[in-house]
């Protein structure tokens, strides 16, 4: 997959942890994880939209593009 | 949702009561195959057994030339004439079910007759007159064959318990069933599992047509004609008794419909998992 997911360098930034994000943005933490991995097909704008208020920060802080 | 599950139980629970029948028919027959010698002990009996042959598809053809036979069930004579033969009104006596008894005295036959040509007149409410035009009778049913040829029989017996199948079948879907009670969802194993039935039935179909095809060079015709004064009579009865394809067309494109759906549940499968994934 060529769409990287920060979210681990952001947490960092923010001594937040994925448990905390997790109970913020209302989904599990088995998701959380599954997003973290890069193991996700998808991410809906409703979840993407919940992250960045709870961190706020822009999606693309979250999600970067690397050529393969 | 709760409606699915009721269905879903009540195949789940079909499905293990036509197993268990199954098994115990097939447990029944084999058991006659492997320990006994003949195929009756006491009162009980099967219909396929090595020492007296097994079944296999024939077309009975029967001819009654320049013949109108009328049944009248409301009739005390209850006979079948001949309208021809106007001068001398004597019930001929090849009706069915003479016609009957004189096939099993040749080889034993269960015939299903199905007229191809007649008409019913509804004259009162309780009875009903059957005119039978019949010059030209087929009728499809099962003739048991029997070889001393080892390979022959072998291949007979074969066919036979190629019904086997039914209980792999079967046994398949009990497991999708206790699956879906659990879980109505796309899965991988269900999208396996329907494939191979719809195999199985494929395959089933297949092997049965080409056992049929090579018993069928060895078992042509048997052809029953007529004697007048102990003389060939052309223009009499006569059966013909033919083997018979037993291909049906509707299970074979169930066979293929099922693969089918087993492909739509495995691209099911696929959309459920990127559903899953989706956060």
């Amino acid at each position: 997959m060529s769409i990287v997911v920060n979210l681990n360098t952001v947490l960092a930034e923010r001594n937040l942890k994925s448990k905390e994000l997790a109970e913020m943005i209302g989904i599990t933490e088995a998701n959380l994880s599954i997003l973290k991995s890069g193991k996700a097909k998808a991410i809906r704008f409703s979840t993407l939209e919940a992250i960045c208020k709870a961190l706020d920060c822009q999606p693309a802080d979250i999600l970067a593009y690397e050529k393969e | 949702m709760k409606y699915n599950k009721a269905l879903l139980s009540f195949l789940y629970y079909f499905s293990i009561i036509a197993f268990v029948f199954a098994l115990a028919m097939t447990i029944y027959v084999v058991s006659f195959e492997t320990f006994s010698k003949s195929s009756q002990v006491g009162n009980f009996q099967s219909s396929n057994h090595h020492s007296v042959g097994y079944n296999f598809p024939i077309t009975i053809q029967t001819s009654i030339p320049d013949s109108v036979i009328t049944n009248l069930s409301n009739d005390s004579q209850n006979s079948y004439r001949n309208y021809k033969d106007q001068q001398n009104l004597q019930p001929i006596s090849a009706d069915k079910k003479d016609l009957k008894n004189k096939i099993t005295n040749e080889i034993t036959v269960w015939p299903k007759l199905e007229e191809n040509f007649y008409q019913i007149t509804k004259e009162l409410k309780n009875s009903f007159t059957i005119t039978y035009t019949a010059n030209n009778l087929s009728s499809k049913g099962y003739a048991r064959l029997n070889s001393n040829i080892f390979w022959i029989k072998f291949l007979l017996a074969l066919r036979t318990y190629l019904a086997i199948v039914v209980l792999v079948i079967l046994l398949i879907m009990i497991q999708i069933f206790k699956k879906l009670r659990i879980d109505l969802n796309f899965s991988k194993s269900l999208a396996i599992k329907t494939r191979v039935i719809g195999f199985i039935i494929l395959g089933y179909q297949f092997i049965n047509t080409s056992l049929i095809l090579i018993i069928s060079k060895y078992f042509t015709v048997i052809r029953v004609d007529s004697l007048l004064n102990n003389v060939f009579f052309d223009r009499g009865l006569y059966i013909n008794i033919t083997p018979r394809l037993d291909f049906n067309l509707s299970i074979f494109i169930l066979g293929l419909s099922i693969i089918i759906i087993g492909f739509l549940f495995n691209q099911g499968e696929v959309l459920k998992q990127e559903n899953d994934l989706t956060i």
